[in-house]
């Protein structure tokens, strides 16, 4: 009975239910495209960076900062700033090897290169891979041209963007190639040749993704000079020699991935190019055929089943702890660093806009409901005389808001997906960057049930807290009232 | 033996800077099964010895008894009990629901209590008020379809339909001629025979309160004669 005078209620007030439909129709609206959309783009990169580039987990060493692949993600108070290795690496892999739940590992390096390709010189993050586990990690990388590295031996690959990009400005690149690394450390710079062996192409890429230079292991641990040579090298060591002539010459500037660190513009590079030309023996692949083992600074982790990896982190935790390992987890978002960060943040911020958005429509809201509770004065007055208690007026009052919002949640909804669907028709081409990066190169954007309900629910809840003040005002209309003048 | 009883009910109104006093000392003792008159002028405090009696408001001072309950210890949750409970309300203005039919309004009181009687004893009864008011031709009809007559005896019948052992009517006859509320008087009448009710109505016709078991005149808020028949 009270549902059918609240319903009744609602029919017979058309005008002011009508609007307040509209009202949370339209919050929500807003809230389930925007964060549709935040969804899509989380949920879209989240595919391209697990599947191609961070795996399920990554385990590292401890550090102070926060680290991603690409190192540090707050600028680094040290200019060259190198990640520490994994220590006890080996028992570490004892743990993963007993897992059943740890399909897959392989370890990696980082660090950041200017490169010289066919004359084009880039600054590029680079990761030393073992080729083999590597790619049977990431087996949707794809080949375009050339061959996968193989462990053990030593070349370098670019992707096939950057490759498409050689082309475009009149390069030509042949698989052989050499190409020269070049990294700036504390004493220096390092310098490396590597064998161009193959161009490869992730599944899903964005600009971050394309960016990234493979190389060997070995290669890239020289150029980070944090190997432990078992065998010392002559060569190396008249390299750190030579090297030293440039030690304390701030050239590279102050961050390690600013992006006029190695600007072609600056007059100093081209003297420092030079410097490097007659002064630096540059080693060459031949000179490191060392009996060498690099250690690693991040060890990728492939699980079963990527749904259970919450507890694999809590078992994986608890027993590092038990062997008193000092490693660090983290998941794809902080491995990738700040560009999966963005989208989380992005997210936080645009809903919290969206609740500004929604306080100021339960403020309207709650007029509205005030005034209905207003025209039914001496209706309610007349129930609490003939005996209805106060609690009873509050469920019919919360329950046609409750049935409001709901409405209005479900029709917000609605246009939500219409609109999804009208944008996704018209096959918008995004030309922003920021966006495209985001969202791919072409709008399309579908709504999960996961996010409709939600959104129902926290229409649900808005109309819940809009009708705490209406409701107050109803419960405090005195039995009298019913007898005050007026028809009604 | 007295089933209503007002101890010195006094109540003041505060309009702005100044006080009205509507009830200035009321005493009185009402016998159980009686058909009682309030009569008075217009602005002689009969609407607010209703609402005393009918525990809709509170007087200033004085102590109001219920069936042998004295009131003024009642929180609001316990007086809505007992308005619901012990009393029916008869209003001037008919205060029907207007989303509810006749059939819905005779019955609300039934489903806002805390016990609700089953489906068939809740229809059979108010089936039988229905027609003792003569609606039945219009028992779904909407208030906004009845002529003023017809809505106070939707009323009456909701006031009824509690069974409670008291009905206050104020002024229940004033928004309707004059031979529909001697109809209305008379349909009380029988309800009080009937069901041993005991009404209470104000009017300030000197016609309709000659009905009346027990007249009470009421002026500038002081009971100025009591006539018993
Ligand atoms: N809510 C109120 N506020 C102020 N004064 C009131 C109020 N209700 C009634 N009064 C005053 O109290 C007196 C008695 O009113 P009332 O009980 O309505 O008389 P009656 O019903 O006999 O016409 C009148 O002077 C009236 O103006
Ligand atoms: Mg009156």
């Amino acid at each position: 009975m009270i549902l059918s005078i609240s319903l009744r209620n609602l029919i017979r007030h058309k005008r002011n239910s009508l609007i307040i439909i509209i009202l949370f129709a339209l919050i929500i609206t807003l809230f389930y495209i925007g964060n549709a959309i935040m969804v899509e783009s989380g949920s879209g990169m989240k595919e391209s960076y697990v599947q191609n580039f961070t795996g399920d987990l990554i385990l590292k060493a401890p550090t102070i900062m926060d680290v991603s692949l690409f190192g540090p993600t707050t600028p680094s108070l040290e200019d060259f700033y190198i990640m520490p290795e994994i220590t006890e690496k080996d028992r570490i892999l004892t743990i993963l090897d007993n897992r059943d739940d740890i399909n897959q590992y392989t370890g990696l390096l980082y660090g950041a290169a200017r490169m010289e390709i066919s004359k084009e010189k880039y600054n590029v993050p680079v990761f030393g891979i073992e080729g083999d586990s590597y790619f049977s990690m990431f087996p949707d990388t794809s080949i375009l041209k050339g061959y996968r590295l193989e462990t053990g031996k030593q070349g370098l690959m670019i992707t096939g963007e950057r490759y498409r990009d050689l082309l475009e400005s009149g390069r030509s690149v042949e698989i052989g190639d050499s190409v020269e690394l070049k990294m700036a450390g504390r004493n220096g710079f390092r310098i490396r040749e590597v064998e161009l062996v193959g161009i490869f192409e992730y599944s899903q890429s964005n600009a971050t993704l394309d960016d990234i230079v493979l190389c060997d292991m070995q290669t890239l641990a020289d150029l980070n000079a944090m190997s432990v040579v078992l065998d010392q090298s002559e060569d190396i060591s008249e390299d750190e020699s030579s090297l030293l002539l440039l030690d304390d010459m701030d050239l590279f500037g102050d961050t390690l991935f600013g992006d006029d660190q190695f600007s072609d513009e600056s007059g100093k590079e081209d003297i420092l190019d030079n410097l490097f030309d007659d002064v630096i023996e540059i080693s060459d692949a031949n000179s490191m055929e060392k009996n060498q083992e690099t250690g690693w600074q991040f060890i990728l982790l492939r699980l079963d089943n990527a749904a259970s990896t919450k507890s694999t982190v809590k078992d994986l935790s608890a027993l590092f702890k038990i062997e008193n390992l000092s490693v660090e987890i983290l998941g794809w978002r902080s491995a990738a660093g700040f560009s999966a960060e963005l989208v989380y943040l992005l997210r936080l911020i645009y809903n919290a806009g969206f609740l500004l958005v929604a306080f100021a429509g339960c403020i309207a809201m709650v007029n509205i409901l005030l005034i209905s509770v207003f025209d039914r004065t001496k209706e309610i007055g007349t129930l609490r005389a003939i005996g209805t208690q106060k609690t009873t007026i509050r469920s019919m009052i919360l329950l046609e808001n409750i049935i409001l919002s709901t409405l209005g949640g479900v029709l917000g909804v609605f246009i939500g997906n219409l609109l999804l669907f009208y944008l996704n028709e018209k096959q918008i081409v995004i030309s922003n960057s920021l966006l495209r990066f985001l969202l791919g190169e072409q709008f399309s954007v579908n709504g999960t049930v996961q996010l409709a309900l939600f959104s129902v629910v926290i229409s649900i809840v808005l109309g819940y807290f809009s009708s705490l003040y209406p409701i107050k005002h109803a419960l405090s209309i005195p039995p009298s009232t019913a007898q005050n003048k007026g028809a009604y | 033996m007295s089933i209503i009883r007002l101890n010195n009910v006094k109540k003041t109104y505060r309009m702005g800077e100044v006080d009205v006093h509507a009830l200035n000392g009321v005493d009185l003792s009402l016998v159980k099964g009686d058909f009682v008159a309030v009569a008075g002028p217009s602005g002689a405090g009969k609407t607010t010895i209703m609402n005393m009696i009918g525990l809709i408001d509170l007087p200033t001072s004085g102590d109001i008894e219920i069936n042998g309950q004295n009131v003024s210890t009642l929180n609001d949750r316990q007086l809505t009990e007992m308005r619901h409970e012990f009393l029916g309300f008869i209003f001037q203005s008919f205060n029907l629901l207007p989303v509810l039919n006749v059939r819905e309004n005779i019955e609300l009181p039934l489903l806002i209590g805390k016990k609700v009687p089953s489906k068939s004893e809740r229809s059979d009864w108010v089936n039988h008020l229905i027609e003792e008011v003569g609606l039945s031709k219009w028992h779904n009809h909407k208030p906004s379809e009845l002529s003023g007559g017809q809505r106070q005896r939707v009323a009456i019948a909701r006031a009824l339909v509690g069974k409670p052992p008291i009905v206050i009517a104020d002024e229940p006859t004033a928004n309707l001629d004059s031979i529909t509320g001697a109809y209305i008087l008379d349909l009380m009448k029988q309800m009080n025979k009937e069901f041993g009710t005991t009404f209470v109505f104000s009017t300030h016709d000197a016609v309709i309160r000659e009905m009346a078991d027990h007249v009470v005149l009421l002026k500038d808020g002081v009971v100025q004669e009591e006539i018993r028949s």
